[in-house]
């Protein structure tokens, strides 16, 4: 590990990372726009200037861009210099000659990179006497507000947009003072990851528009880390409310899952937690007369914790899979591959596989962020390449300007075009006839990935995909499963659906919408569920849980990664966890989620090292609970004093160790507890850079 | 003994002083218009509403008495859709009309609040906003900043060229 020098204190840093990466990584107020760690550096904007050394005895030094300098073993900086000091405000101070004055009116004041880099180099007050330039905006779509005038032209979006995400409809037009980033004319984005151009835009030029119409501020926000719903991936997500909305959902890091990007059904598909039609929430439960046979029939998008409460209700006899028949099959059948080879690939393998083999899996739309982790793995292939002509990984101008020649990665069986077409480098038809064309490529692979899944509800080619892994021992398996905790479920143990025709008198259905073919015969149906549904209207008894917003729970992802995901708040009328209202069926006496998972731990051994290594809710930092809202949130005293004046105490959890309170624990804490970056003069997302990036959550084999 | 008849004729002098009491509420004190009282929201010299919604007030309040939400209209010009100042938390400490970039929100010399019922000092958006510009006459925040709103394009703003015309070739 290389030791640099930076204002003759010395630091540790990567190798072969740049002098801005270790800077910022060590926790120093450097300031910089154009690098990103997922982009690399392209030394456009000249805001990160440090003076280099030549050795001690120098202490004059030159002026160097630290995002483009080698931090090489020994060598000397300083951040303070005044001549370095000088010239980045003079940088900022010419990069708002033209800035608008919008901050008060912009979405990104308070979470600006821009506003903190100000901040941080000084500058105050604007010289320039002369007139601003303007922009005409477009119409982006509904999901991303373009608002010109703020861009600062550290061309993140483009670079962002175009070699990682593979948009092709953002360019950069014209040129010297006019450099404009848009589309060709006005129209929404095309591209599935548009979402991150929010997070990645320095300033308010990209803003969230489905976040706008009902706008809260950072510091406004009740955040907790939370999963995902969407697919079955289980990429973290870090959603904030206020006022008993959803308000957005932005990304939580985690680097062998999503790393720094969400994709848009992720970012926008939270809506239906504000919906209006939910189940009516039935209380107090008493326990359930059973008459007759009961069964349950358990769900995938319902956490474990709710699964295992029904299957004990009903006993491991009586429960059912809430997947469909065919589905059923296919996972049954992925359960069994994964208990033999349980090296499955994160989405981190995915991006580093130097050959990646997909049978018959749409990945933009299954599950989008394995398609976006094709592409940075396209990105990084370019990195290695150019990294044969001795050009750094980060350096990435240089790298395009090389053009190295990419080696062949990604391989699909498809019947209909799809958007990762352009990229695939072999294709062929879901019959797998000429599949023999692969198995040289495959074989020579030093760490393929095999991708497929239960989209097209083929089995052949899930057989296929062990086939070809036992070709290659070094290979590790993906599969794409149908919803977020499908994995999860078919751990506990389910039987297939169409076994309970005519059995049973009453069904609990737990967090599902069921044909109601297969319900027909029953006397009585109790439906569980957040949103009304077919089910919910027709059953006997329909009773209302909580979202994932709002409740506590763990899922495993289509790795085998189990992860807990927290309630962001809780609605003035509380609507209960799914294990709850089974708990008061079922008149178990689990007073909290750990107590549940002490029994479950018992009963099923294999959740164990997850339940052992999850955060419980006894866990405390400093004798605190961590706060769910930050040091700064606002309007406690007049929030609700429109419905009345007495303010009430904080709403206590007791299913996990945050608190829904700005009293708490607010430092450094464990990855899988942060969600939200922040540290002294950094307010935007870019705070995470300093911050711990070490794994969560525990793989499981079935 | 003289510094004792010194001061009993200091006394005996300020019997016939003008008193410094004022027999209020018969007669009102007179107040500084920079005198720290009840809250108000302004106008704009258009007559339209002067808040923006930034939530500068509510996250600067050191009681945390403000609370409101912002929403936009048709035109892109965003204003509270409600703003609740809860009086009988209010320390009147003046920290929100210095954190207003608007000039939006001020502080009278009126403080004659009290009431009967704690409930009454809650204040929504219509009891604060009044129909004038209040202390600062002249300032329209929307004519500064570049954000295009109804009756207002992009470049047509205070010291704004209009808008880039990306086909051209001129530099």
């Amino acid at each position: 590990m290389p030791t640099i020098f930076i204002d003759n204190k010395p630091y540790n840093v990567q190798p072969g990372q740049n002098v801005l990466h270790a800077a910022v990584s060590h926790g120093l107020n450097l300031p910089y726009f154009c690098w990103h760690p997922a982009l690399g550096s392209a030394g456009a904007c000249r805001q990160c200037a440090v003076q280099h050394f030549k050795d001690e005895s120098d202490t004059q030094g030159r002026m160097v861009m630290s995002c483009m300098t080698a931090a090489t073993e020994g060598s000397r900086f300083s951040i303070n210099h005044p001549t370095a000091k000088s010239f980045r405000a003079d940088i900022i101070e010419w990069m708002m000659t033209n800035h608008p004055h919008d901050c008060p009116v912009c979405d990104e004041g308070g979470e600006c990179h821009l506003q903190d880099m100000t901040v941080m180099t000084g500058h105050n007050k604007r010289r320039y006497r002369f007139k601003k330039r303007t922009f005409e905006n477009q119409d982006l779509g509904p999901h991303i507000n373009h608002e010109m005038n703020r861009c600062i032209t550290c061309y993140r979006c483009v670079r962002y947009y175009r070699d990682v995400a593979g948009g092709e409809d953002l360019h950069a037009f014209s040129a010297s003072n006019k450099v404009y980033f848009g589309r060709f004319e006005d129209g929404p984005l095309d591209s599935e990851f548009s979402g991150n151009l929010v997070e990645v835009c320095p300033t308010g030029v990209f803003t969230d528009k489905t976040f706008r119409a009902y706008y809260s501020r950072k510091w406004d926000l009740q955040t907790a880390p939370s999963i995902c719903q969407n697919c079955s991936l289980g990429c973290n997500i870090s959603p904030g409310e206020r006022l008993g909305t959803l308000r957005r959902v932005q990304n939580r890091f985690h680097p062998e899952i999503n790393g720094y990007f969400l994709c848009d059904k992720g970012r926008f598909g939270h809506r239906f937690v504000n919906e209006k039609n939910q189940v009516k929430v039935v209380h107090p439960i008493g326990p359930l007369i059973k008459e007759g046979l009961m069964i349950g029939i358990g769900s995938p998008r319902a956490s474990l914790e709710a699964n295992y409460a029904l299957r004990k209700l009903v006993g491991a006899d009586n429960f059912y899979d809430g997947h469909t028949e065919l589905e059923h099959r296919l996972l049954s059948k992925i359960m069994e591959i994964l208990s033999q080879h349980p090296e499955t690939a994160s989405l981190e393998d995915v991006r580093n596989a130097d050959a990646v083999f997909i049978l018959g899996e749409d990945l933009t739309q299954t599950a989008p962020m394995l398609a976006l982790s094709i592409r940075q793995n396209l990105y990084k292939r370019a990195q290695d390449g150019a990294g044969t002509q001795g050009i750094p990984d980060w350096n990435d101008l240089a790298i395009r300007n090389a053009q190295p020649e990419l080696p062949k990665v990604v391989y699909l069986a498809h019947d209909i075009p799809t958007k990762l077409d352009p990229l695939v480098t072999h294709k062929i038809s879901t019959d797998l006839e000429s599949i023999q064309d692969w198995i040289p490529a495959l074989k020579a692979a030093k760490n393929p990935v095999i991708i497929a899944g239960t989209s097209l509800g083929s089995e052949p080619l899930i057989r296929m995909s062990i086939e070809l892994r036992k070709m290659a021992p070094q290979a590790k398996l993906c599969y794409v499963l149908p919803a977020a905790n499908s994995f999860g479920l078919m751990l506990l143990k389910p039987k297939s659906t169409p076994l309970l025709t005519h059995r049973g008198e009453t069904a609990i259905v737990l967090e599902n919408n069921l044909p109601l073919s297969t319900l027909s015969h029953l006397h009585n149906i109790i439906a569980i569920d957040f949103l009304e549904s077919e089910t919910t209207k027709n059953a006997t008894l329909a009773l209302g849980c909580g979202s994932f917003a709002e409740t506590t729970g763990s899922m495993v992802n289509n790795e085998g990664r189990a992860q807990r995901y927290y309630s962001v708040f809780e609605r003035r009328e509380q609507r209960p966890e799914s294990w709850r209202i089974l708990r008061d069926l079922g008149d178990f006496s689990w007073q909290n989620i750990d107590e549940l998972c002490a029994e479950f731990a018992q009963e099923f051994p294999i959740f164990e090292p997850f339940l052992k290594q999850v955060h419980n809710t006894q866990f405390r930092i400093d004798g605190q609970k961590i706060a769910r809202q930050s040091p700064e949130f606002s309007g406690r005293t007049s929030m609700y004093t429109n419905i009345s004046l007495h303010e009430q105490a904080p709403l206590q959890d007791p299913d996990s160790p945050l608190a829904y309170s700005m009293e708490g624990y607010h430092g450094d804490m464990p990855p899988d507890l942060a969600s939200s970056y922040w540290r002294p003069g950094w307010n935007s997302v870019s705070a995470f850079n300093s911050l711990s990036h070490a794994t969560s959550g525990v793989k499981l084999k079935p | 003994m003289v510094s004792i008849l010194k001061g009993l004729w200091l006394v005996f002098k300020h019997a016939f002083n003008k008193p410094v009491t004022v027999q209020y509420p018969e007669e009102k004190p007179k107040l500084s218009p920079r005198y720290r009282g009840r809250i108000i929201l302004t106008r704009d010299p258009d007559g339209a509403e002067r808040c923006v919604a930034c939530y500068l007030c509510s996250s600067v309040c050191p009681v945390e008495c403000i609370s409101l939400q912002a929403t936009e209209d048709e035109t892109g010009r965003r204003y509270p859709k409600t703003f609740r100042i809860n009086f009988s938390r209010c320390i009147y400490c003046g920290l929100c009309e210095e954190a207003c970039p608007t000039t939006a929100i001020q502080l009278t010399p009126d403080f004659e609040m009290a009431e009967y019922r704690r409930e009454n000092m809650v204040y929504e958006k219509e009891h604060l906003l009044i129909s004038g510009p209040g202390k600062y006459p002249g300032y329209n925040f929307y004519k500064v900043a570049g954000l295009s709103i109804g009756g207002k394009a992009k470049g047509e703003a205070l010291n704004e060229n209009p808008p880039v015309d990306l086909r051209s070739l001129m530099p």
